[in-house]
């Protein structure tokens, strides 16, 4: 079902701009918030339709060179979704990406971008609603926030 | 005072006659009086041109690269601070360089001091330190100025005036400025909106015409292809002028110089446009001592940043 969500994109991008729509890009770990956001798809919990997923193995292989090219290229948000700490199927990737991910807020603050425009949520694999939850939320922080726009 | 010239050649004289080290990397008069060149003594008869004065700010680090003798370079407490955080990265082996350090209380930077002029840079006859004032020679005359207002911004609220790792010293060791852990000049940042940053940001990075100058001169960006000149992903879009490429560029390359950065203000010397990049490597910098209790280059047996964010080492202290 999360695929079909993401396939469905392109065409609600025609939407005006009364019902403009943010583009919320999501790094999901393939052990935890990739099978998370499969289960809230199976279990069929609607969520915003303004996420795309882009799978990795862990949270640990986000380069934080992808979360500012994903903010280059347009992305309104980016969320990063590993395992809850200790849960790492490589041990210690989401410890990691937690001290990357650090540093991230810190230059995204300098760079003048929202903070609610990124996020760092550990989500597993039974956590269906969590992912639904977060990926509501921070899409309607989004709209809140207006398009974001570095051109 | 810090002209510790006679000093640097006596002793770099006595290490090259020794055999102790091949080379002695150091500076030598560049072209006007207020400039320095590197200057690279393989021979006693070559210290002859080496000098140390308020004009030797660049950081001579950046010419340690796995070298297979012994070198021996003349360090500010900067320079020490980035020489510790390459060996530590595998850059050189510890062994094989031998950090003279030099007391320091700061280096010139070019712009204020010639601003603060009222004759053409060229009638500059000569520049000198006395006391707490830089003396310019002019055409009528010595001009005398407040240090603080000729030497590089981020020598005023310097850390490491006496090098924190060395296995020497020249000159008398001199306490770190009050103002490195206030982080004064993030004043005007801090203060701005996020779109003000943003703005500020944007009016910055639009004048970056990608020459890399920043990167020839930082001792810590040594990768043999850096991200920047990738095609496959191409992470910044090529070519000066590119608003978002150059985005890309300089904040990509603050991310990669987080808890690496010696705080020497290399980069910033060498932008010919004047891009304020030490606001963002000192914006970094304060986060990683906050966040991590980290500070490169401040000793020897400090991990790299990136090792704290393990499990094992998270909540480890390191600096001492």
């Amino acid at each position: 079902m999360a695929e079909q969500q993401v396939a469905e994109a392109p065409a609600e991008q025609q939407a005006t701009a009364a019902e403009w729509r943010p583009t919320l890009l999501a790094y999901l770990c393939n052990w935890c918030s990739y099978a998370g956001a499969n289960l809230a798809g199976a279990s069929r919990m609607p969520y915003d339709a303004s996420i795309r997923v882009i799978r990795v193995p862990c949270s640990g292989r986000v380069d934080p060179l992808m979360i500012y090219k994903a903010f280059e290229r347009g992305a309104d948000g980016v969320l990063v979704g590993g395992c809850h700490l200790g849960d790492c199927h490589y041990s210690e990737g989401n410890y990691a990406c937690q001290g990357r991910m650090a540093l991230v807020k810190a230059l995204l603050a300098a760079a003048g971008i929202e903070e609610k425009r990124f996020r760092l949520e550990w989500i597993s694999a039974s956590e269906g609603s969590i992912f639904q939850a977060v990926v509501n939320e921070m899409s309607e922080q989004l709209r809140e926030l207006g398009p974001f726009e570095l051109k | 005072m810090s002209n510790h010239t006679d000093a640097v050649r006596a002793r770099a004289k006595q290490l090259l006659e020794s055999g102790e080290v091949t080379r002695v990397i150091g500076h030598a008069r560049g072209t006007t009086p207020y400039r320095s060149r590197p200057h690279f003594a393989s021979s006693p008869e070559q210290t002859d041109a080496l000098i140390h004065d308020v004009s030797c700010g660049s950081n001579l680090a950046v010419y340690v690269s796995k070298p297979k003798e012994r070198v021996a370079v003349i360090a500010k407490g900067c320079d020490a601070r980035s020489l510790a955080t390459i060996i530590h990265e595998g850059q050189a082996e510890r062994g094989n360089v031998l950090i003279l350090g030099v007391s320091c209380e700061g280096k010139l930077d070019e712009g204020r001091l010639l601003r603060k002029l009222d004759f053409p840079p060229r009638q500059v006859k000569s520049v000198r330190e006395e006391g707490d004032e830089v003396v310019v020679e002019g055409p009528a005359g010595d001009v005398r100025l407040p240090r603080d207002d000729v030497i590089m911004v981020n020598c005023t609220y310097c850390r490491a005036r006496t090098p924190a790792v060395s296995d020497e010293l020249i000159g008398e060791p001199v306490p770190p400025r009050e103002e490195a852990d206030q982080y004064p000049d993030l004043g005007g940042l801090d203060a701005m909106s996020e779109a003000g940053r943003a703005e500020f940001w944007r009016a910055q990075f639009e004048k970056c015409i990608r020459c890399y100058a920043c990167r020839n001169a930082c001792p810590s960006c040594f990768c043999p292809e850096c991200f920047v000149d990738e095609y496959h992903p191409q992470w910044a879009l090529h070519g000066g002028g590119q608003f978002r490429g150059n985005w890309m560029w300089n904040v990509g390359r603050a991310q990669h110089l987080a808890g690496r950065c010696s705080a020497c203000g290399s980069c910033q010397r060498g932008c010919p446009v004047d891009i304020p990049l030490m606001l963002l490597n000192r914006w970094m910098e304060r986060a990683t001592n906050q966040a991590f209790d980290h500070l490169a280059g401040m000793s020897e047996q400090q991990k790299q940043l990136a090792a704290l964010f393990r499990k094992s080492e998270a909540k480890a202290s390191e600096h001492g």
